[in-house]
């Protein structure tokens, strides 16, 4: 486990402007399987790179679309997440990262 | 309707885990641990082609799981099979995968090492609920080591409800139960408090554990009754005691029904001695449900999900935030706030916990007093200020002597007088306890009780404090029970100290809610019962059924039992007497 402080570079989108967006999750149960699974599906969608980061708790950089690394970082309820998104459709993928997040992922009204 | 013994039919004891009746098929559910061959010198690309089939497989299934479950999950939701597909193909897991397959490892090493190297991962987490994703992980990797290995999947996957009888469940076979597909579970090892009962509780399924191994020689197929109040079950039951099968679930149903109905009413005794009847509380979800199910209260407000996952401690006005939300949501009723109680075994950075070889019996809850007062005080100033205008009671947890009391009383002294000079406002009548989970503070809670407002018993720890059985190793598990002689004595030694220095007492483990339970406690002459909520109306059901005056006698004839069986065999035959199942 390397500490790096920037994001990791991952290769096929290199030359492009990068987005860079801080967004809180609301989610009760953090991101733990569904809504992890939720959100990874949705960075699979698309071309670009999208890197994240557990901003509260200062983790490493990790690939959003791996659903293994998104677990891996702990995200809980209030906490923010980092988003780094390079690639052709970035702003496309920002927009629907927030919105879809900022809807709670669809685990709102879950139980425990 | 006392136990029924058939000659054709075979009665096992267990213990009880979780209250319900169940009526169904046997499945017999055993789980070994896989062993795969760990080589080097292989091909690459072949090893690379046998993942890649397996996977194929473990994919296909899976696929079909989600679509059968399909009508079952809202729209929208993502099931749970789903995100097992997408661990399976995962980026960063296949990446770990392709460097030791490139090593010259076969398959079956490289993939179950990248398995564990994720799952531990998970498993580091502080939060409870990302934590046990560990074991989604470990499923999916399961899976596909079954196909690598041209193994079946043994998968607790079922087409038809069943009853499970199991020698003990993880997490991991558990998470993957459909509710609806079981019926019950009938438990070998284990104890009151394992996880398998928290787990039933929560699906409001019947549990017998503690069975033994004559459970698991039972026929896949028969037909078995669980009876997870009683803590037994009956294989094979005749016509007859069919019959008696059916009485009792309508009569259990619609006294389930009754129970909700009038949940809001005070629990009385029929000889007219009212308890309080409270609720354990984790946040604001828990305290909702804490009033849709009559709880007149908050009994244990367990405040370490305030603490988790962070790189400092909580800001104070974050603190007094979500305090205020649920003192809010409670309006006057009483509010007992449990203080931080966290030790060794959970990573908070900033607190400075070492290493410790038992994080159990070492620096945790208040006696971070010594040390870090700070945390301590900062928590009490911002309980203070949230508690303007409510019933606030502040209880410490971990007490074994004296001087911590003296010491924490000290700090909310010291809170009130910064408060004061700061000029902001704080709740002036607060009720000062302490809980009692250690021997040493019920044995002299009668030097202690002039000091405090209330204490409260915590059975679960003061169990497996005064029987040393950890009650989350499934081999012990079954000593730690506090219906234990010796654990009752400290119970009863409690409340006669409290109540001659006129002070209350509360109960806030699993045993108060255990309704055989009710008739001994309310014999002890406990003041306050406080249970998860969803326990809350079948509580107070058995409160107004029982009379004080006699459950003094039962009191008396537990205390003088030798053993935990003895006292659990009296408690059943009068709960049946009393008609509280």
């Amino acid at each position: 486990m390397d500490k790096v402080s920037q994001p990791r570079k991952i290769s096929k989108n290199k030359g492009t402007r990068m987005k860079q967006v801080i967004l809180r999750i609301t989610t009760e149960t953090g991101l733990h399987a569904r809504p992890a699974a939720m959100f990874v599906e949705q960075t699979n969608q698309y071309s670009a790179d999208v890197s994240i980061r557990n901003l509260t708790t200062q983790s490493k950089w990790v690939d959003a679309k791996s659903i293994m690394n998104v677990l891996t970082l702990g995200i809980e309820m209030n906490h923010e997440i980092e988003l780094q998104v390079n690639g052709e459709d970035e702003q496309q993928v920002i927009e629907n990262l927030k919105t879809l997040v900022n809807s709670g992922l669809g685990d709102h009204q879950m139980n425990r | 309707m006392n136990a029924i013994h058939l000659p054709s039919s075979k009665l096992i004891k267990g213990i009880p885990a979780a209250p319900g009746l169940a009526l169904g098929h046997a499945r017999i559910w055993s789980f070994q641990d896989l062993t795969f061959p760990h080589s080097t010198g292989h091909d690459p690309a072949q090893e690379r082609q046998r993942l890649r089939d397996a996977k194929t497989k473990a994919l296909i299934e899976l696929s079909t799981l989600e679509k059968n479950i399909a009508l079952t999950v809202k729209p929208g939701e993502i099931n749970l099979f789903k995100a097992h597909r997408m661990f399976v193909d995962d980026v960063a897991l296949m990446q770990h995968v392709e460097s030791s397959l490139l090593s010259g490892l076969n398959s079956e090493a490289c993939w179950m090492n990248a398995i564990d190297a994720f799952a531990i991962q998970l498993e580091a987490l502080s939060n409870p609920t990302l934590k046990s994703r560990a074991a989604d992980i470990r499923d999916v990797g399961r899976r596909v080591l079954c196909h690598l290995l041209g193994i079946p999947v043994d998968d607790f996957l079922l087409d038809s409800p069943v009853v499970i009888i199991a020698s003990d469940l993880s997490p991991s076979q558990t998470v993957s139960l459909e509710k609806g597909k079981v019926l019950g579970f009938c438990i070998e090892k284990g104890g009151p408090t394992s996880h398998t009962a928290i787990l039933a509780k929560a699906l409001g399924l019947p549990a017998v554990v503690g069975l033994g191994p004559e459970v698991l020689s039972i026929e896949p197929g028969s037909i078995v009754w669980v009876d997870g109040t009683r803590g037994h079950i009956i294989i094979n039951p005749d016509d007859q005691a069919l019959i008696v099968f059916r009485d009792l679930t309508t009569r259990s149903n619609l006294r389930k029904l009754e129970a909700v109905e009038i949940a809001a009413q005070p629990a009385v005794t029929l000889d007219g001695v009212g308890v309080d009847v409270f609720a354990n509380i984790g946040g604001l979800e828990d305290a909702e449900a804490a009033l849709v199910n009559g709880a007149e209260g908050v009994g244990l407000f367990r405040t370490e999900f305030l603490y988790l996952d962070r790189q400092q401690l909580p800001p104070e006005a974050e603190q007094v935030q979500i305090y205020r939300k649920i003192f809010d949501r409670m309006e006057s009723r009483p509010i007992v706030v449990r203080t931080l109680d966290i030790g060794g075994d959970k990573a908070v950075p900033y607190i400075g916990f070492q290493e410790e070889a038992n994080p159990f019996l070492g620096w945790r809850a208040i006696r971070m007093n010594e040390g870090r007062p700070d945390v301590f005080q900062s928590q009490v100033r911002a309980l203070l200020q949230a508690g303007v205008g409510t019933n606030l009671r502040i209880m410490i947890p971990m007490v074994s002597n004296i001087e911590e009391i003296q010491l924490a009383k000290q700090l909310i002294a010291n809170a009130r007088v910064e408060l004061q000079n700061e000029g902001l406002p704080f709740a002036q009548k607060v009720q000062f306890g302490i809980m009692v989970e250690i021997p040493s503070i019920a044995l002299i809670a009668d030097r202690v009780a002039p000091s405090i407002d209330f204490f409260s018993i915590g059975t679960n720890d003061l169990t497996q404090y005064t029987l040393a059985a950890d009650r989350t190793n499934a081999r012990v598990a079954h000593l730690a029970s506090p219906f234990h002689p010796a654990v009752l004595g400290l119970i009863q030694m409690t409340i006669r100290a409290a109540h001659a220095h006129k002070k209350w007492v509360g109960l806030c483990g699993e045993l108060a809610g255990e309704v055989m339970a009710v008739p001994l406690l309310l014999g002890l002459g406990l003041d306050e019962f406080s249970l998860a909520p969803s326990l809350v109306p079948s509580i107070k059901r058995a409160i107004r059924k029982c009379v004080q005056t006699d459950c003094k006698i039962i009191a008396e004839r537990a205390l003088a039992c030798s053993s935990i069986s003895e006292v659990t065999g009296m408690l059943i035959a009068e709960a049946e007497r009393l008609d509280l199942f």
